[in-house]
């Protein structure tokens, strides 16, 4: 009767870890991914870069602005990217060549969520950087994920 | 030489005045030559003359052939090159590739806003939201036109 017990409530023990593991790793994660383009020192007045989660569930929720003022406005984006783990992001400034960024500045914030136990793991393309005058230029584009607080 | 002769007929050649004198002299003796060595250097030329020619292969033909052949080469390459050029098909572009690279995107967008900012008047087709005045909003169309995602997001 003993042995029977204890086995019961070792199996009661034991759901409840598993059910507790099970829902860690399920739980979901958000993740601030700043997104940074380096135009050395070329005033930048748009980029367009492409950004994707390249492994693990994950989907964008959220697209915020740069530090810049001339791209603290979010940049453009499809919203059918929401929800999705792949989005173009965009941006033009038309003001003067003082106003504008040059060298490596951040000029948006993806939020992604993200679930599962495999860590997501994130890239970044540029597809074009120009000047005011229109003219493409070298540049490179980075990204850093923000360290939760 | 003989025929040389007869074309200069009434000059004097341009030869020595002693040779001349000495040509003009009737030959002081006659030279004999037998009837039959006559008549077989008349039957070796004749039947050197009677040689049929080879049609289209004698050097005369031959020299004012390569003409012919030189431009019928040229007519030929020509033809074969217009044959297999590419036919040059006229690239359009779509109305909001405003800086004509081929493909719609930011590039486009920040082209339409500086003239519109500065005061230019674009074309009309680029008033894309048909307010009747081509301004950023409709740069910011192109914007979004060229963040679009054909998938819907997934990549």
């Amino acid at each position: 009767m003993r042995i029977l017990l204890a086995i019961l409530v070792a199996l009661v023990f034991w759901r409840g870890h598993a059910q507790q593991a099970s829902t860690n790793n399920t739980a979901a994660r958000f993740h601030a991914v700043d997104i940074y383009v380096d135009s050395e020192n070329h005033p930048l007045a748009a980029y367009q870069i492409e950004f994707a989660v390249t492994n693990g569930s994950a989907r964008i929720v959220g697209v915020e602005g740069g530090e810049h003022p001339a791209f603290a406005e979010p940049p453009f984006y499809d919203p059918q990217a929401m929800q999705h783990e792949r989005v173009i992001l965009a941006a033009f400034s038309t003001e003067a060549a003082d106003k504008l960024p040059a060298g490596k500045t951040r000029v948006a914030t993806i939020h992604v969520q993200t679930s599962g136990a495999v860590k997501a793991e994130f890239t970044v393309k540029l597809h074009t950087a120009a000047g005011l005058d229109g003219k493409k230029f070298q540049a490179e584009a980075a990204l850093e994920e923000r360290k939760a607080p | 030489m003989s025929r040389s002769v007869t074309d200069r007929d009434g000059e004097e050649p341009d030869a020595p005045a002693r040779l001349t004198a000495a040509l003009k002299e009737p030959p002081s003796r006659r030279v004999f030559v037998p009837p039959a060595i006559d008549q077989a250097i008349l039957i070796t030329a004749r039947r050197q003359l009677a040689k049929p020619e080879r049609a289209g292969f004698g050097f005369i033909r031959s020299w004012f052939a390569w003409p012919a052949v030189a431009t019928a080469c040229l007519a030929l390459a020509g033809i074969i090159y217009f044959a297999t050029k590419p036919v040059r098909q006229e690239i359009t572009f779509a109305r909001e590739d405003l800086n004509q690279d081929g493909r719609v995107d930011i590039l486009d967008a920040l082209q339409l806003a500086r003239e519109a900012r500065a005061g230019s008047k674009p074309s009309s087709a680029l008033d894309l939201d048909g307010d009747g005045v081509v301004d950023r909003r409709d740069a910011e169309i192109i914007a979004t036109h060229a963040v679009k995602l054909e998938k819907g997001g997934r990549s």
